[in-house]
């Protein structure tokens, strides 16, 4: 394994810790990401691949929803519990 | 109709929350950390607690019922391995398997050649992190699952209902282990929900932290953008297993964030501002967060000074926790402190000596938790862990 980089190298990244020092001192905002959390497909996504709801398609996109915050919680707690 | 176990939960529950608020309660709370310990106490080993969790919860209600302690975690030998093994994870050296069947279930961190991420996939992990997460690494870190556009086959599909249900069999036993807990020994489970901080999450899952740490170095923009990218996740997922009341706090595990794993520098310009929003807001909408700071944070106690005030439980693992005390102990409840090599290795005497000290000099006005420095496992002494419980007991009166 290596931990001593040779000095050019090693210079370059300083430069780039620098350029990072600058534009990141600052708190990150917690920014809503275009899926969000809580759904791995979107019930917009999938009503798309439907054909015409004659009932009331609230049911339909709450179960939905349901449903997949348990493959989102799946994934996340495979990440962090185990 | 309240029992008699019934009325101790409730003192118990008064007490400790009174101190996890900055109160002084009737006397101090006494909320060990007992993983293996707990298999050390009821007779089982090490394999026995991680394989098979009912037994874990066996051995949690009996030391429950056996101590005298306010607040335990529900099962803190956490990683069932029974679980992993169905998902086929390869990062567990699981007792009796890899490892001797009386050592603590062990993660191995990935070779920095070979990490479940690569250094040029943050943009990919940054643009979908759930689309990330199941389609590259969990085919990375499982013996079973194929990588997406591969051809699937019959253990690819077995583990992910075996995992799926599983999962959903682990965390529905909590509640009524919760409930034993209460009605058996009148004690409260400690906490509610998991977080980790998102520079966590990439030096212990993703790129392993050799890996992490040459990132920091050369790509420390795309670092930034995926640890922002995983914080309304992180958040998301800590708020939805957080206690409804929100009496107890949500734990939060805290790995590689202070010296000597990565320099100040790098805490104030990436692992603080990735975290402290997060934390805020879950202390905005009314929990507070159990800080379990693994190692020694004494160089980031005033990052967390800038919290609110009672907004965290601080849990002082390697740090001197007198100093911590003198420093941030006016804001902030303060758990643990006592060295876990003190409570392998020492007398009772010398324990209760330790124990007395803290009482005197960090627990005097409340706001205190009696508790290891770090997760009791197998080499802590059963003596010596009745010597702290009957300390905190008799002299840790108000």
């Amino acid at each position: 394994m290596q931990f001593c980089l040779p000095k050019a190298e090693m210079s370059s990244m300083v430069k780039l810790s620098n350029v990072m020092k600058r534009e990141t001192n600052m708190m990150s905002e917690i920014k809503q990401p275009k899926i969000k959390p809580g759904v791995c497909i979107p019930w917009e996504e999938q009503r798309k691949e439907l054909p015409n709801i004659t009932g009331d398609e609230e049911i339909f996109k709450r179960i939905w929803e349901d449903n997949e915050a348990l493959a989102y919680m799946y994934i996340w707690q495979v990440l962090l519990s185990f | 109709m309240a029992t008699d176990k019934e009325q101790l939960y409730q003192q118990r529950f008064k007490r400790y929350t009174t101190a996890m608020r900055k109160g002084k309660p009737d006397m101090i709370p006494i909320r060990p950390f007992v993983a293996e310990f707990t298999a050390k106490y009821a007779g089982y080993t090490c394999q026995q607690v991680a394989h098979d969790y009912r037994v874990a919860f066996e051995a949690a209600c009996k030391c429950a019922a056996d101590f005298d302690w306010d607040a335990v975690v529900a099962n803190m030998v956490y990683v069932w391995t029974g679980l992993t093994q169905a998902i086929g994870l390869k990062y567990y050296g699981i007792p009796g398997l890899h490892i001797p069947k009386d050592t603590g279930f062990q993660y191995r961190e990935p070779p920095e050649d070979n990490a479940f991420m690569q250094a040029d996939e943050y943009e990919a992990l940054a643009a979908d992190p759930v689309g990330f997460l199941y389609n590259v690494w969990l085919p990375r870190v499982s013996t079973e699952i194929s990588p997406a556009g591969r051809p699937t086959s019959y253990r690819n599909n077995l583990s992910f209902v075996k995992g799926g249900m599983a999962m959903l069999s682990y965390f529905t036993a909590f509640g009524p282990q919760i409930q034993r807990l209460r009605q058996e020994s009148g004690t409260v489970s400690a906490i509610a929900g998991i977080f980790k901080a998102p520079f966590d999450i990439i030096a212990d899952k993703l790129r392993g932290y050799l890996g992490l740490t040459m990132d920091l170095f050369e790509r420390p923009k795309q670092v930034l953008k995926a640890c922002e990218a995983l914080m309304p996740h992180l958040l998301h997922v800590a708020i939805s297993g957080a206690d409804p009341s929100k009496s107890v706090p949500i734990g939060f595990w805290m790995h590689r964030g202070c010296v000597p794993f990565i320099n100040r520098e790098q805490f104030s310009q990436l692992y603080w501002p990735t975290l402290k929003p997060v934390i805020l807001e879950i202390i905005r909408q009314g929990w507070q967060v159990l800080f379990y700071a693994e190692g020694k944070w004494a160089s980031h106690l005033d990052a967390f000074a800038e919290l609110p005030d009672a907004g965290i439980v601080l849990h002082v693992d390697q740090d001197n926790i007198f100093e911590v005390h003198k420093k941030v102990g006016h804001k902030f409840c303060l758990s643990g402190g006592i060295p876990n090599f003190m409570l392998a290795y020492e007398t009772p005497d010398t324990v209760r000596d330790y124990c007395k000290r803290i009482i005197r000099e960090v627990a005097f006005d409340g706001g205190y938790i009696a508790d290891a420095s770090a997760i009791m496992q197998n080499e802590a002494s059963i003596e010596n862990v009745r010597a702290m419980t009957e300390t905190f007991r008799e002299y840790g009166v108000y």
